[in-house]
C-alpha cells in the first residue's frame, strides 16, 4: 500500500497552537471565555434572559474555573431561537450560513463572519497536516457540498494547507475514480460510508488501491467502528484518520486524529470541552464517560456555550506522543438521547412515530424500527402493526397504506424507509412495552 | 344470486402462516364455504365464505386476527365449459367492474357459484337482477 507509513512525525499546520503548553492553552480559554460571555450577554438577548434565570452575570465568569457558573444550550433552544435567535453578530457581518441536515422542524441554521470560516477552516487545515497533508498534495474532498458542512469544511481546511482541492462531493462514483487516477488524489475526505463504497466501485471497475495515489483519508459525520476503519484501509490502501465536529460548533474539525490514534485532540484555544452526567448535568473528572459539552470561545456570530451535543465519550489529558497537547477525546460511544443516523441524516423516533400518528387517525400503531447495514449503506425498516384502522380486503388498499406510509416518512426524515405491515403482536414485548428501536449496526466497538 | 359476507384475513406471507390460521378456523368450528388468497411479497389477504359470518368474525378477532366483513354477490353459473365466462361478460355487459372473484361447485346449491366483489356490491346486484340474462 502507497503511502501508509509514509507520514512525517511531526509536522503541524500551526505548531506554535497545538503544541503549546497546558498553561498557554489555559491561558488562551480563561481570556477568551470572559471575552465570549460578554460578547453573548450583550448581544443575544435569548442568551442573556438564560443567564439572568439562572442568576449568572458576566462579572461571575472570571475564568474557564466558573464555565460550569453558565446554563446549558441544547438543540431545543436552537429551535426556538430559529432562525436569529442565537446571533451574535449584525447579520451584515456574516457571510454564510450552513445547516444541519433533517427535518424542517429540526434544522439548525449556523451562522459565520469571515473571521468564523478562517478559524473553521484552520481547524479543517490541522485534521489535513495532521493527516500528512502537505501543499504538494491532492486532497479530494467527497464530502457534500452545500449547506452540509463537511464539504465547505474539508474544501477550506485543504485550500488553507495549499493542497489542490478536487471539489467532488459525493457521487458519481466512476467519476470521481477516474478524477482519483488521473489527477492523482492522495487525500480522501468524505463519509466513511461513502469511502466503503469508493472502495467497492474501485473493485468493480478492475482496479486494485495500487490503481491509485491515496495515502490518507480524514472520514467522519457518522459513527463507525474500528472494523469499518480497517475494511476501508484495505479496500483504498490508505490510513483512514477520524475527525469530528458539528454544525453548531462551525463544522468538521472540531477536534481530529493524529498518527498515533489514540483518540482525537479537541481544538482547545477554540473548543472548551467538558462531560458531563446527562441526567444531573454535573461535570465530571477527566476519564469519566459521560455526555460532550462543548463551548465555542472565538466564533463571532454564532458562539454557543456549553452546548449539550449528546454524544457520550471520555476525555484523556494523557501526553500524546504525537507532540500535541490539546485534550483528546475518544470515538462518541454513543448518544445520550435517542436520535439516530441514518446514512448520514439525523433521524429521531419521534418524527417516525408523527407520522404513523398521522396515518393512524389520531391512534399511533405499535411499531418498530430497525436500522441495519447492507453492502456499506445504512438501512431503515419501519414495521407497523396491522390494526383495525388499515384492514381492508385487498391487497391494493393495504399496499396504499404501506406506500402512504413510506411517503410521509420520506418527506420528513428525507430518506427512504422500508415499511413493512405486520400482524399484531408480531413485535416482540418485553415487559408489555415494545422496544421501538433496533439497531443492528453494532457501531460501538 | 344473493349478497353474502365474506369475512378477509390479513397475514404475514412466511412459511406456515396459512396452515395455522387455518388451523385456528377449524378448531374454532368455523365452516368455510368458499376460499381465496391474494398474496405479495410480504404479507396476503385471506378471504372466505364461512357459513356464520358473525360467529366467525368474533372467534377470528379474539385470536388477534385483523379481519374485515365485506358484503359479496354470489351468482350461480352453468355446469358447463364457458359457463363462468358467459356469466362473468354479461356482468361486464352491464358496466359493473369486477375488483376481485373466486368461482367453487356449489355453495348452499348444486350449481356452481361465482363470488364477486365490486365498488358497490348492492346496487350492482340491483342491476343484475333488472337485466334480462339474470333475472
Amino acid at each position: 500500500m502507497k503511502g501508509v507509513n509514509d507520514y512525517k512525525m511531526g509536522n503541524y499546520y500551526q505548531p506554535e497552537i497545538e503544541c503549546a503548553s497546558p498553561e498557554q492553552i489555559r491561558a488562551w480559554q480563561d481570556e477568551r471565555l470572559v471575552k465570549q460571555v460578554r460578547h453573548m450577554y450583550d448581544n443575544v438577548e435569548y442568551y442573556r434572559k438564560k443567564m439572568d434565570e439562572h442568576g449568572v452575570s458576566p462579572d461571575d465568569i472570571k475564568s474557564a474555573d466558573d464555565l460550569h457558573k453558565l446554563p446549558f444550550l441544547s438543540k431545543a433552544d436552537l429551535r426556538d431561537a430559529y432562525p436569529y435567535g442565537l446571533l451574535a453578530m449584525p447579520l451584515s457581518d456574516c457571510v454564510r450560513i450552513q445547516s444541519t441536515s433533517g427535518t424542517t422542524g429540526k434544522r439548525v441554521v449556523a451562522f459565520y463572519t469571515q473571521h468564523d470560516i478562517d478559524l473553521w477552516e484552520d481547524c479543517c487545515a490541522r485534521a489535513i497536516v495532521a493527516a500528512g497533508g502537505t501543499k504538494d498534495d491532492v486532497c479530494h474532498v467527497s464530502y457534500g457540498y452545500g449547506l452540509f458542512t463537511g464539504g465547505p469544511g474539508l474544501n477550506g481546511g485543504s485550500h488553507k494547507v495549499g493542497c489542490l482541492t478536487l471539489p467532488m462531493s459525493s457521487g458519481n462514483t466512476e467519476r470521481q475514480i477516474m478524477f482519483m487516477r488521473d489527477l492523482h488524489s492522495t487525500i480522501l475526505c468524505c463519509t466513511p460510508s461513502y469511502a466503503a463504497y469508493i472502495g467497492e466501485t474501485l473493485r468493480e471497475m478492475g482496479y486494485t488501491p495500487d490503481d491509485i495515489d491515496l495515502k490518507a483519508g480524514i472520514f467522519g459525520a457518522e459513527p463507525w467502528t474500528e472494523e469499518m476503519r480497517r475494511d476501508i484501509e484495505k479496500s483504498l490502501g490508505l490510513k483512514a484518520y477520524d475527525i469530528y465536529g458539528l454544525t453548531e460548533t462551525s463544522g468538521p474539525g472540531v477536534s481530529f486524529e493524529c498518527s498515533e490514534q489514540k483518540g482525537m485532540h479537541i481544538n482547545e484555544d477554540h473548543f472548551i470541552a467538558e462531560i458531563i452526567d446527562p441526567e444531573t448535568g454535573e461535570v465530571l473528572p477527566d476519564g469519566s464517560k459521560g455526555e460532550l459539552v462543548l463551548s465555542s470561545i472565538t466564533k463571532e456570530a454564532f458562539p454557543l456555550l456549553r452546548y449539550r451535543t449528546r454524544d457520550i465519550c471520555v476525555l484523556n489529558r494523557e501526553k500524546c506522543s504525537c507532540g500535541r497537547t490539546h485534550v483528546r477525546m475518544s470515538k462518541p460511544m454513543g448518544r445520550s438521547d435517542d436520535m439516530l443516523i441514518i446514512r448520514g441524516v439525523n433521524v429521531f423516533p419521534s418524527q417516525i412515530e408523527e407520522v404513523l400518528l398521522k396515518v393512524g387517525n389520531n391512534i399511533t400503531p405499535n411499531y418498530q424500527i430497525i436500522v441495519d447495514r447492507v453492502n456499506n449503506s445504512d438501512t431503515l425498516d419501519v414495521l407497523v402493526e396491522m390494526s383495525s384502522m388499515f384492514v381492508a380486503d385487498d391487497v391494493k388498499s393495504v399496499a396504499a397504506v404501506e406506500k402512504n406510509i413510506k411517503a410521509q416518512l420520506h418527506g420528513i426524515l428525507g430518506i427512504q424507509a422500508n415499511v413493512k405491515l405486520v400482524e399484531p403482536k408480531s413485535i416482540t414485548r418485553s415487559e408489555g412495552k415494545a422496544k421501538r428501536v433496533i439497531d443492528k449496526r453494532n457501531l460501538l466497538d | 344470486m344473493k349478497i353474502i359476507t365474506q369475512i378477509s384475513v390479513f397475514m404475514e406471507n412466511t412459511t406456515g402462516r396459512l396452515a395455522q390460521i387455518l388451523t385456528q378456523i377449524g378448531e374454532n368450528g368455523i365452516d368455510i364455504r368458499a376460499i381465496s388468497i391474494a398474496d405479495t411479497n410480504d404479507f396476503g389477504i385471506l378471504r372466505f365464505i364461512p357459513r356464520d359470518a358473525e360467529k366467525a368474525a368474533d372467534i377470528l378477532k379474539n385470536l388477534n386476527l385483523v379481519v374485515k366483513k365485506t358484503e359479496v354477490m354470489a351468482i350461480n353459473m352453468d355446469d358447463v365449459p364457458g359457463g363462468l365466462a358467459k356469466t362473468l361478460s354479461e356482468v361486464s355487459k352491464l358496466g359493473i367492474d369486477i375488483q376481485y372473484m373466486y368461482a367453487f361447485s356449489s355453495i348452499d346449491s348444486e350449481e356452481p357459484t361465482v363470488v364477486i366483489k365490486t365498488a358497490d356490491v348492492k346496487g350492482d346486484l340491483e342491476k343484475l337482477n333488472k337485466s334480462a340474462f339474470f333475472s
